[in-house]
């Protein structure tokens, strides 16, 4: 992670913090995606980690919908924690 | 409807959409003078016209701008930072001076969004962003607020449009009656 991005993550999250305690709840969870991506494509970057990428990659394609179908958004997010939880097992499983 | 003006006008308002994803194509500052002449043509209460308008397309600005505006599309390459002057809305007497303003900087808006649209460019308007921060960054006296950004750039895809309640259950006429 180069200076600047890590200034760009760090500030992000404290205009988040910052906007969070007036903003529609939904937008908390959307703002962590958000972060997520960066940082999923600044790990998949660093380390080239494709699970990572596209992980990245997912959670471009699905954090708009929080504007038009929360539902499907949460769904996404559930999804993708399912996606975080293959991953965990399939690389404890490659440690032992 | 028959009137070829009456359509292209409800053409360009169907079709707009909030755009989120650009390619990495800035527009023209032609583009940008053209939203904020197009922005200061719409309904203002009582010609108050407290509307002040910031463009932003220096890319080293923009990013310190997306940083302060967690809502800002990550790759939009300009924007526009409609501020409001306090001075005029105060002259503007009454309580509802708050309203004002935003009525001012949303219907700027939206005569901005539709042009920028006519003319093959995405919008999207951002309200979550940091007023103290966006102030700073842009040095604006303390008479200026910032209301709402307008982020800008050549759309990469067009949403689909969403879905909109039917137009008999948001509609009355003459009097409001609940549906059975």
């Amino acid at each position: 992670m180069t200076e600047e991005q890590f200034f760009d993550l760090c500030m992000y999250l404290a205009t988040s913090a910052e906007g969070l305690k007036e903003e529609p709840k939904d937008y908390g969870p959307l703002r962590l995606l958000e972060a997520l991506e960066r940082l999923a494509l600044l790990g998949a970057e660093a380390h080239e980690d494709a699970f990572l990428q596209e992980i990245a990659e997912y959670v471009g394609m699905k954090q708009d919908l929080v504007m038009t179908d929360t539902e499907a958004f949460y769904r996404a997010i559930e999804e993708m924690v399912i996606k975080f939880a293959l991953e965990a097992k399939r690389r404890a499983t490659r440690k032992e | 409807m028959t009137d070829t003006r009456a359509q292209n006008v409800y053409d360009v308002i169907r079709e707009r959409r909030s755009i989120r994803s650009y390619t990495d194509e800035p527009p023209p500052a032609s583009l940008l003078d053209r939203l904020v002449d197009v922005g200061r043509w719409a309904p203002t209460p009582s010609n108050v016209q407290s509307w002040r308008f910031v463009t932003v397309r220096e890319p080293a600005n923009l990013s310190v701008l997306k940083n302060l505006s967690p809502g800002f599309p990550k790759q939009a390459t300009a924007a526009v930072v409609i501020c409001s002057e306090r001075g005029d809305v105060e002259r503007f007497a009454g309580t509802a001076r708050q309203v004002l303003v935003a009525e001012e900087a949303a219907m700027a808006a939206e005569n901005m969004h539709l042009m920028a649209h006519a003319m093959g460019y995405g919008s999207c308007a951002v309200a979550s962003f940091s007023p103290a921060g966006v102030s700073a960054m842009l040095e604006l006296p303390e008479h200026v607020e910032p209301v709402l950004v307008v982020a800008l750039g050549v759309p990469s895809r067009q949403p689909s449009p969403p879905a909109r309640k039917p137009l008999e259950s948001i509609t009355h006429h003459e009097v409001y009656r609940e549906a059975k």
